[in-house]
């Protein structure tokens, strides 16, 4: 378990110290997949390289199983951090070694011996798919291929969480599933606590089960990622997970309602359906959905006419069919 | 036609009696052993500058000013002063000032803070990213400098070394003007000053040749062992790929 305690970073400047992190408490459960969206500049970058000390809180702690991390010594946190993985945007591999030696590095760094860290690599490697690329040197893989031996590289000695700090933000959205999966994988089948800092909700949408809004140096909102989804309070939550097209109000005459699917649904037309027995014309403002696995996960916005008879029954269909909504405007 | 067979008798003369050769291998084995010794003690110092500085490893500004000082300092004196003030250092260390041991001690104490800048500025090519995954991995200081610093910016330092030894032999040549060997001495006693200009252009020739060797074969080893480039030999094996 990672408890973040009314952790605060300031940074010295000509004018005066800035405040990059106020009061923030999170706490990060065993198996989970905890993601920190923020807009750039909102301090997410730093509360990740605050949890394994590679910036120290001006005040507050950082208790990493039951060990606070900003009272141990130098020598401590280092064996901690072997038990806290680190990815990175722009992978940050060793660029003179191919990609057994950069999965070898922890483990020298932890003095394992030369065969039992070649086997270690290899069977790593074989876990995140670049069994066959042991021998290629950074620049000859893809952006992909450098994270996932990044990733690999991360669990080699064994660690109980892994921090990614934007893994997928240089990469293509294809490579971005693939690389999410993985992590997810990675989190089921290991057992790792995943911690994922982004600025991107699709990101924290498709694999995180909890997630801290961060805005401002602070927390706006954190909880259980469904729970955030369907009803986001704060204004940042808000505009992270709809785009401002669909957050406009309604012109006169018009109502909008914002329809959630969180996988309980299977995949089917709703909005057909809804139009074919209303006899009522919709109008699709938004939409973004997924099929995983024939479920339908993802959020809808509609706009129908301002007639409360018109909306009773839209609304009743709904309930019916069991989709949740909020209605928006009038 | 005359001045010419004077030239070839003259250089005959030094290739027969051994002295042309004699001074090829002074010139090789000042340079590289100055070398050797000017990256013993300036390696240290190019790591020290580097991690000290203020983005550094552990960063000390009051070492890394000092020993930044002593260095500019050391880089500002020309070579001929530096080696005439130098004398009473070799004399002090070699027990003699004349010959080719002072020109080395000489000649390591000029290229040292050389050698430590272009360390320092290999050094601090290295991705600062790659710095910062490693303490993220659980790296100590001296793991990141021997197992990170060093072997990622060698290429950076292979450079390092070819434009140092550029460098050296340069200043192995002026060394010959008080009393060292060498092709310089060729050059300047045999060529210069007994009026045998063509004599000096064939020493400056062979120095040439020397200077061309050195960039040549070293900038091919850079390349070679940078394995941030792909190298020919794959790049057929691509070109294969693409036409299947």
């Amino acid at each position: 378990m990672i408890e973040i305690q009314n952790l605060t970073k300031q940074f010295p400047t000509k004018e005066g110290p800035i405040t990059v992190l106020d009061s923030v408490s999170l706490t990060i459960e065993d198996g989970d997949i905890y993601g920190i969206i923020g807009l750039s500049g909102a301090g997410k970058s730093t509360l990740i390289r605050c949890i394994n000390m590679l910036e120290r809180p001006t005040h507050g702690s950082v208790i990493v199983d039951g060990k606070d991390l900003t009272q141990i010594s130098m020598k401590e946190v280092r064996a901690m951090r072997s038990r806290i993985g680190m990815i990175f945007q722009h992978f940050n591999l060793l660029e003179q070694r191919t990609a057994l030696g950069n999965v070898c590095f922890p483990l020298e760094l932890a003095k394992v011996g030369k065969k039992e860290r070649v086997e270690r690599a290899r069977a790593l490697l074989k876990t995140v798919g670049l069994a066959d690329k042991e021998n290629a040197y950074p620049s000859e893989l893809s952006g992909g291929q450098q994270q996932r031996v990044a990733i690999a590289r991360a669990l080699a000695t064994n660690p109980s969480y892994l921090l990614c700090d934007e893994a997928t933000s240089a990469l293509d959205p294809s490579t971005t599933v693939s690389i999410l999966e993985l992590l997810k994988e990675i989190n089921q089948t290991m057992g790792v606590t995943v911690v994922i800092i982004t600025h991107e909700m699709k990101v924290v949408e498709s694999i995180c089960n909890k997630v801290a809004v961060l805005d401002h140096a602070r927390i706006a909102e954190a909880g259980e990622m469904a729970e955030i989804f369907c009803n986001p309070t704060s204004g940042i939550a808000k505009s992270l997970i709809l785009p401002e097209k669909a957050r406009e109000n309604p012109v006169e005459g018009r109502v909008r309602l914002r329809l959630l699917f969180n996988g309980e649904k299977t995949f089917m037309p709703v909005v057909s359906q809804l139009i074919l027995k209303i006899k009522t014309p919709v109008s699709i403002v938004f939409a973004d959905m997924k099929d995983i696995d024939g479920k339908m996960y993802g959020h809808m916005v509609i706009e129908v006419e301002d007639n409360e008879d018109a909306i009773r029954e839209v609304c009743a269909h709904l309930d019916e069919e069991h989709v949740a909504y909020v209605r928006k405007g009038a | 036609m005359e001045n010419l067979l004077l030239v070839s008798k003259e250089l005959q003369n030094l290739s027969s009696s051994g002295d042309l050769w004699m001074a090829i291998w002074e010139t090789v084995y000042m340079t590289v052993l100055s070398l050797a010794l000017a990256y013993v003690i300036g390696l240290p110092l190019g790591v020290i500058l580097t991690v000290t500085d203020k983005n550094g490893l552990c960063k000390n500004l009051v070492v890394n000013k000092t020993l930044g000082i002593v260095v500019n300092i050391l880089r500002s004196i020309p070579f001929v002063i530096l080696m005439v003030t130098l004398l009473p250092v070799a004399n002090f260390l070699l027990g003699k000032s004349v010959g080719n041991g002072p020109m080395i001690v000489m000649l390591t104490i000029a290229a040292a803070p050389y050698v430590a800048r272009m360390v320092e500025s290999s050094l601090k090519e290295v991705n600062k990213g790659v710095i910062e995954a490693a303490r993220a991995l659980g790296a100590s200081n001296s793991q990141i400098i021997f197992k990170v610093l060093l072997p990622e910016a060698k290429p950076a330092l292979l450079v390092g070394l070819v434009i140092s030894a550029v460098t050296v032999l340069g200043y192995s040549a002026m060394a010959s003007t008080i009393g060292g060997g060498g092709l310089g001495k060729i050059a300047i006693i045999n060529g210069h000053q007994r009026q045998n200009k063509d004599v000096m252009w064939v020493a400056l020739a062979l120095s040439m040749v020397i200077v061309q060797v050195i960039q040549e074969l070293g900038m091919l080893i850079a390349k070679r062992t940078d394995k941030r480039i792909h190298h020919i030999g794959k790049k057929k094996k691509n070109k294969k790929e693409n036409t299947l």
